[in-house]
């Protein structure tokens, strides 16, 4: 018995005269073909079965000496040893601000061997870059908005890493998924499935998804190796925080067009017997949006409204008052549409970043931030996973939806540690409209998942 | 290819299909409205353009075909920021100014602000304050537009929407016959992977990507719909694809099929790009041209059709044709010694006897002495020499064997004058063959002049017809000739000994003379 094996776009290919578990037969080629993700487990039953073969799968990038000088505090230590243990595969989780990048340092300083970092957005692909140019002391490579540099350590997004995933899959023999709970999508997984990497880690702060397809990751990325609640590192770690809700009304006039607004779309939802309870119902009634002109005009007449209540001029004065009342802190406000950014910015003459900034410019109002030279940033969903905004300590949320994972993460960002200083979210909801629906379903989530419970509420 | 919420299908009995756009009357003037609304607001500023279309939406339309239409117009469109200073610039220097104070709440300390910045970039607070956000999508302006043929919009827009459609297909089959080249090329490109099939003179390929194997995956569609152009482009095409619709949690298998006899008309035409397409190097043309030139008898086809070798194909570069004889030829630009090796290999398994392989000499990549065989070398165009004279050497060895085999056929003629195109045609063989055939066994009664046979008294009765002509002029002798049905007048001439005596270029003043 012999057999050679190759990559081929994503997938392994297996010549010689064997059938190979997890491999189907591909009658174009004439050779036995298995997902890339099988590629060690290809190997170990090769070596298992005293098969004599050749691999010409692993194409690893040429490797410099590989070695940092990071310390490890002691969680981030017992993270690190129980991935090694269960094989180099599987999934860290830990808060937001605990410093999981640290341990992805350290492991690939471990393995010394060509890595690549997946993480889902330009913030994060600028500041894992940041971090392990200076821990390694080499040039990083990026994929990734308009980026496209090939280094023995890259930084990609989960979008490039897909489009890529059939050129790139063998050149690493580490992947890390930053944010991993993104990468069971539908198409995301193909990441996983496509790269032939034997060692595997993902990191994240919730591992658990609403739709359940997180019971996927350990066929992609190995299981759960380590797990760390908040309170085990509030205090010591991470700072301390409490929460702070301000309800405000919506001014006579925007009430007024408020509800004639919403009232347009209940009539609709009445007048054809529709009962919405689930995202899901939405997404139904949204499609039936696109056949029925009637539908639109509710869909419309509830987005005009949800609008309004997001965006009220009472809303705007009472961000006004939060900012009179603390001068000095560094504040982040974040906001769900871009509209509002821009009415902030405008407002407060405050610094923003949406989607549509530069990433140059991006970094360097981030840059500032950090620094010192802006006190406010303004922005809406791009900041909301994992950026490293280590000074703010006060974050406001003006308007949001009711998902639970964006609520820790923007949670997170004010975690960072600050000697002696309490952290501070404060949440500005508008009274009586179908946002305070949005913003007790996040509340009531949150308090269903015990990991994540403040200690000082 | 539009964003996804701009898709409109229709769906029925497992079949999906786009709701397209066609050219008709209240389609072609909604394209014109908007065409004209993009070109009124060169100058303007992108957010009233967006607020001005808004309207169009209650016109009975589907909102997303406005929506799609627009989506497209604005790839005609580039757009620019006007202000006075750089906005970016100007941000940084308010920001820095405003971190100064604790909040800017007011509209008087906003003023004082401007008022204390501007100086510092020689700009007046109001200048400052229109240059802040001048960069935001909806301040830009509209620079400059491409018009377009509001029916061209129409087509695009329908190519555009099956492509969307396309993103969320999982394999693709294709029926064609012609543009092999570039379908192909386009597949490897996209790495994408594919069998063949043959029926006629039609090719079906079916495409998918190697991850296809192990489940249905979505991972190509972007790939599929890149190739649709291509595929619409050509005279005769059909499409099926597998289409993945519906709801994440209860996903539906559609079917797409689509054919040119029902949806030519709804995208855009194939002379609109495909006709005008180009040699892949100049090399390719020159070569083209100096070969046509020629005439040699050999047709020539660039991209012929595919050769097939088991589940791959390979288009060469040309073909020559004649008499049921194919060459074909490769014309090869960089190119390595293991590169030509593999290309011989794989030749020698697709049975093609006749390729010869034509690689340039200065972009050789490893040494080329070593190789024998069909390989002409070749430094800057591709010579015709060789070519020529593998050619010359295919017609005659093909005269020889069809002569032989004419050899036992007994050639019975009937009409008073025999064209051997005509002969050659009837025992499917060629002229040459049967000339040769004709020479070593002439027919009795018959004369061969030329590539004709003409029988004796035919030509007695043509030599008596000429000395009673009353003039002796060539254009009247010719006539005469022609006019008895034989098609080569200067050589019946020559054979009944008449001489053409020429004064000056005109032929109406050249007579003839029998020479005794």
């Amino acid at each position: 018995m012999y057999a050679k094996i190759f990559y081929d776009k994503g997938t392994i290919l297996i010549k010689g005269d064997l059938a190979i578990p997890s491999s189907n037969w591909d009658p174009r080629s004439g050779a036995y073909r298995a997902m890339a993700l099988f590629y060690r487990d290809i190997v170990e039953y090769l070596k298992r079965s005293n098969v004599n073969y050749v691999d010409e799968a692993l194409e690893l990038l040429p490797t410099p000496y590989l070695q940092c000088k990071v310390k490890l505090k002691n969680f981030q230590h017992d993270a690190l040893k129980a991935w090694l243990d269960a094989g180099k595969r599987g999934i860290i989780v830990l808060p937001t601000g605990s410093g999981k990048t640290m341990i992805a340092v350290a492991a690939i300083s471990e393995l010394k061997t060509p890595t690549i970092v997946i993480v889902p957005t330009l913030d994060l692909v600028e500041q894992w870059q940041r971090v392990l140019t200076n821990e390694f002391n080499a040039e990083i490579g990026v994929f990734g908005g308009g980026e496209n540099v090939l280094q023995p350590i890259t930084v990609s997004t989960y979008d490039s890493a897909y489009l890529r995933a059939g050129e790139l899959g063998n050149r690493f023999g580490l992947i890390v998924f930053d944010e991993v709970h993104h990468l069971p999508s539908a198409g995301f997984r193909h990441i996983a499935e496509m790269f032939a990497s034997p060692y595997r880690m993902g990191l994240t702060a919730t591992y658990e998804r609403q739709d359940g397809l997180h019971n996927d990751l350990p066929r992609l990325v190995g299981g759960k190796v380590y797990e760390l609640s908040v309170q085990h590192l509030a205090g010591r770690h991470l700072s301390e925080y409490e929460l702070e809700k301000l309800y405000v009304d919506l001014t006579l006039e925007e009430k007024k067009e408020y509800e004639s607004l919403y009232k347009i779309f209940t009539d609709y939802l009445v007048k054809r017997n529709i009962t919405i309870r689930t995202p899901r119902d939405f997404t139904k009634f949204i499609m039936r949006s696109g056949r029925d002109q009637a539908a639109r005009r509710a869909l419309l007449a509830r987005n005009k409204a949800m609008d309004i209540a997001l965006n009220s001029q009472m809303k705007l004065d009472a961000l006004e008052n939060v900012l009179l009342d603390q001068p000095m802190e560094p504040t982040i406000i974040f906001t769900q549409h871009n509209k509002l950014v821009h009415r902030i910015a405008q407002r407060f003459l405050i610094p923003y970043i949406t989607y549509m900034t530069p990433k140059d410019e991006r970094k360097e109002i981030l840059d500032n931030f950090r620094e010192g030279r802006y006190r406010l940033i303004v922005t809406s969903k791009v900041l909301d996973e994992g950026v490293d905004v280590p000074d703010a300590t006060q974050a406001i949320i003006l308007s949001g939806t009711g998902s639970t994972r964006e609520f820790i993460q923007r949670l997170g960002r004010i975690l960072r540690k600050r000697e002696g200083k309490k952290a501070k979210l404060i949440e500005i909801v508008t009274r009586n409209t179908a946002e305070m629906k949005m913003s007790s379903r996040r509340k009531r989530t949150r308090r269903d998942d015990a990991s994540v419970e403040p200690t000082n509420y | 290819m539009l964003p996804s919420n701009l898709l409109i299908t229709r769906s029925r009995a497992g079949n999906i299909r786009p709701v397209y756009a066609p050219p008709d009357k209240s389609h072609v003037a909604l394209a014109t409205e908007l065409i004209q609304t993009f070109q009124e607001w060169v100058g303007k500023r992108k957010g009233t353009l967006y607020a001005s279309l808004e309207p169009f939406e209650e016109l009975g339309f589907d909102y997303r075909v406005i929506r799609g239409l627009c989506a497209l117009l604005e790839r005609n469109c580039s757009f620019e920021a006007q202000s006075y200073i750089e906005p970016r610039m100007a941000r940084r220097a308010v920001f820095r100014e405003v971190n100064k104070h604790p909040l800017v709440a007011t509209e008087e300390l906003k003023r004082r602000i401007f008022e204390t910045v501007a100086p510092t970039l020689e700009v007046s607070p109001k200048q400052l304050e229109e240059s802040l956000w001048s960069d935001l999508d909806d301040a830009l302006v509209l620079k400059e537009f491409a018009p377009i043929e509001p029916v061209e919009l129409l087509k695009r827009y329908n190519l555009s929407l099956t492509q969307t459609l396309l993103f969320k297909a999982v394999a693709l089959d294709v029926t064609v016959s012609e543009n092999f080249q570039q379908i192909f090329r386009r597949i490897k490109y996209l790495g994408l992977m594919y069998s063949v099939e043959k029926s006629a003179d039609m090719f079906t390929i079916s495409v998918d990507g190697p991850m296809s194997l192990f489940k249905l995956t979505e991972k190509y569609g972007t790939s599929l719909a890149k190739l649709l152009p291509p595929i619409t482009e050509t005279r005769q095409w059909s499409l099926k694809a597998k289409i993945v619709a519906g709801e994440r949690h209860s996903p539906r298998l559609l079917q797409l099929n689509l054919d040119s006899n029902t949806a030519k008309d709804l995208f855009p035409s194939a002379d609109s790009e495909y006709g005008k397409r180009v040699f892949d190097s100049s090399v390719e043309a020159g070569f083209a041209r100096s070969f046509t030139s020629l005439r040699t008898g050999w047709r020539l086809t660039r991209e012929p059709e595919p050769l097939m070798a088991g589940q791959a194909v390979m288009i060469p570069d040309f073909s020559f044709e004649k008499d049921g004889m194919t060459v074909y030829l490769e014309v090869v630009g960089f190119w390595t010694e293991e590169y030509l090796k593999k290309k011989l290999q794989k030749l020698k398994r697709l049975e093609v006897q006749h390729l010869i392989v034509a690689a340039n000499k200065s972009l050789s990549c490893s040494s080329f002495r070593e190789l024998k065989g069909q390989v002409i070398f070749y430094e800057k165009k591709v010579p015709l020499k060789p070519i020529m004279e593998y050619l010359k050497k295919m017609d005659e060895e093909l005269v020889a064997r069809q002569s032989v085999a004419l050899e036992h056929v007994e050639i019975t003629l009937q009409e008073d004058i025999v064209e051997m195109q005509d002969l050659a045609e009837q025992f499917h063989t060629s002229t040459e063959a049967i000339k040769k055939q004709l020479m070593t066994r002439p027919p009795k009664g018959y004369r061969i002049i030329g590539d004709v046979l003409i029988r004796e008294e035919k030509l007695s009765d043509i030599s008596v017809k000429l000395a009673k002509l009353s003039d002796d002029k060539l254009s009247t002798a010719l006539k005469l000739i022609e006019d008895e049905g034989v098609k080569a007048p200067y050589q019946i001439l020559q054979a009944l000994k008449f001489t053409v005596e020429w004064h000056g270029l005109d032929q109406d003043k050249a007579t003839i003379k029998r020479a005794y």
